[in-house]
């Protein structure tokens, strides 16, 4: 993760995945937000693997597994101060003062202890179920830029898989992304396309996307139809961007395109 | 309301009713039904709950309009909007915000808005609309005239609503529509937020007269309590999907 993306020497992919991380937790918050208040609607975890394996919320909510979207609200790590070019309506762009905020930090370290890493995250979805057996089935978004190296994550990602509410099964999507510039593979039927023995494993370990999960990425211009797979291999910038997005579209709204304003200029507050 | 009778002029008696969605309580609702009875002037107005600070907003448009003058041409109504999303700017200015209200607040509030002014002299009616709250104008149990939306079916869950920030929904403007009608005694003209439009207008199109005659019998004995238990049944039911309901009715 400390390595840069292929063909942009100037981006770490670790600075670009948390940014992204940042903007989907952001996203998720808005959503929620009728008028002053946040609503529940969500419960949110972030698990981070490396040196170690962990939630990876910063500041007041370091160490919380599992944290209500209206406290995820209430305590970023520390609310940034940026412009945004916003048109005036009259045909041109002024910049406005927003604030946005910084739940977690980049970090790139140790090895790729997935196996680790997915088992935190059915601990979490174990007891998650436990109280909310009818609830909108847990989504997981896990990405990763290399090959477990703590065993085969077929076995740990298919018991993920199994896990259900009255609702529905657990979702289990999976990101790869890669250093090196190789042709990318998203959302496929099958593993047909896929020559790494690695990528298969992650191919199987990903669930088919629900038809409003498809609606997404069809708005996003996304090639995806009935029995695409959750699932990515050999990211790049663009694709992880749509993949937060459209594994977060579960409520149906307009997909966040944070994307299309990259040219913000942030300064710390 | 009962205006007092005279030669060529038409009597009117109002009826209006407002209830949260199930669970909620009056409090909660975003819909917004104001009368000015001496203007002959009703507005109802419909706060996107998504939106910030969407109820005063629709208060506010609904209140403000009934109490004008005119505003029934586009290009008027469209100025008096925008001085009105100024007056909300500015009552937000004192607010200390999170980081989430304030980037809501970035987006302003929206409504959906319908205002209707009947001259009971000429024998005529007229009516703007932004957004889907509707005024639905029947004569001998059939619509005369749905407005603007005329078919029960074609409910949006995303319509073009009334932004207090025109300056950033400047295409709003476009879908601002007028119409006109003549009234007759013994007409009805309905005036409803979306949910209980697309109800009425089903209930039209199904010509199913039992449910709308006992809404209007309980609208006219103004019993609240009845009406709410016969909205929660419809809500059962499925006739009517479970949304603040605001509804006037006025018999010519």
């Amino acid at each position: 993760m400390s390595d840069p993306f292929s063909g942009d020497a100037t981006t770490k992919k670790a600075d670009f995945v948390a940014e992204v991380v940042n903007h989907t937790l952001h996203d998720l918050v808005i959503r929620c937000t009728k008028t002053e208040e946040v609503r529940n609607y969500y419960y949110l975890a972030v698990v981070g693997y490396g040196h170690t394996v962990g939630p990876a919320f910063g500041g007041p909510l370091a160490s919380r597994k599992l944290v209500p979207i209206g406290e995820v609200a209430d305590f970023p790590l520390q609310v940034k101060s940026s412009y945004k070019r916003v048109s005036d309506g009259a045909g041109n762009w002024v910049e406005i003062p927003v604030r946005f905020p910084v739940w977690i930090h980049p970090h790139s370290e140790g090895k790729t202890p997935m196996c680790a890493a997915l088992s935190l995250v059915k601990q979490i979805l174990e007891s998650w179920l436990s109280e909310h057996p009818s609830g909108f089935p847990p989504t997981v978004l896990h990405l990763t830029d290399g090959e477990s190296s703590d065993g085969d994550p077929n076995h740990i990602g298919r018991q993920i898989m199994s896990l259900r509410t009255d609702d529905g099964s657990v979702l289990l999507f999976n990101c790869h992304i890669s250093s090196l510039r190789r042709s990318k593979v998203e959302y496929p039927h099958d593993d047909s396309a896929l020559s790494d023995g690695f990528a298969r494993t992650l191919f199987q370990i990903s669930s088919p996307l629900p038809q409003r999960f498809l609606a997404a990425a069809t708005q996003l211009g996304v090639q995806a139809t009935d029995g695409s797979r959750g699932f990515v291999f050999n990211a790049d910038p663009s694709s992880i961007v749509q993949f937060y997005e459209i594994g977060t579209s579960l409520t149906g709204m307009t997909p966040y395109r944070w994307m299309d304003n990259r040219d913000d200029r942030s300064e710390s507050a | 309301m009962t205006s007092p009778s005279a030669t060529q002029r038409l009597d009117l008696r109002v009826k209006h009713f407002l209830l949260p969605k199930a669970g909620h309580d009056l409090t909660e609702c975003e819909d917004a039904i104001v009368i000015n009875p001496s203007a002959f002037r009703f507005a109802i107005a419909d706060g996107a709950t998504e939106a910030f600070d969407s109820k005063n907003w629709a208060y506010q448009l609904a209140k403000n309009w009934v109490f004008s003058t005119n505003l029934l041409s586009p290009d008027d109504f469209w100025r008096w909007v925008e001085e009105e999303g100024r007056a909300l700017d500015e009552s937000w200015t004192s607010l200390e915000l999170s980081w989430y209200a304030e980037e809501k607040a970035r987006s302003g509030s929206f409504a959906a808005f319908v205002g209707v002014e009947v001259d009971p002299v000429e024998q005529e009616w007229r009516a703007i609309a932004l957004g889907d709250s509707c005024v639905i104008h029947c004569r001998d149990n059939m619509v005369v005239k749905a407005f603007p939306v005329d078919n029960s079916k074609i409910f949006s869950s995303s319509p073009i609503l009334t932004p207090s920030r025109t300056t950033m929904q400047s295409h709003a403007a476009e879908a601002i529509v007028v119409t006109n009608g003549e009234l007759r005694k013994g007409d009805e003209i309905v005036i409803l937020s979306d949910a209980a439009a697309a109800w009425y207008l089903e209930l039209a199109e199904q010509k199913t007269a039992l449910v709308r005659e006992t809404f209007v019998t309980l609208l006219n004995q103004e019993d609240n309590e009845a009406l709410a238990e016969f909205f929660k049944r419809e809500r059962i039911s499925k006739r009517l999907k479970d949304d603040d309901v605001a509804i006037i009715r006025i018999e010519v």
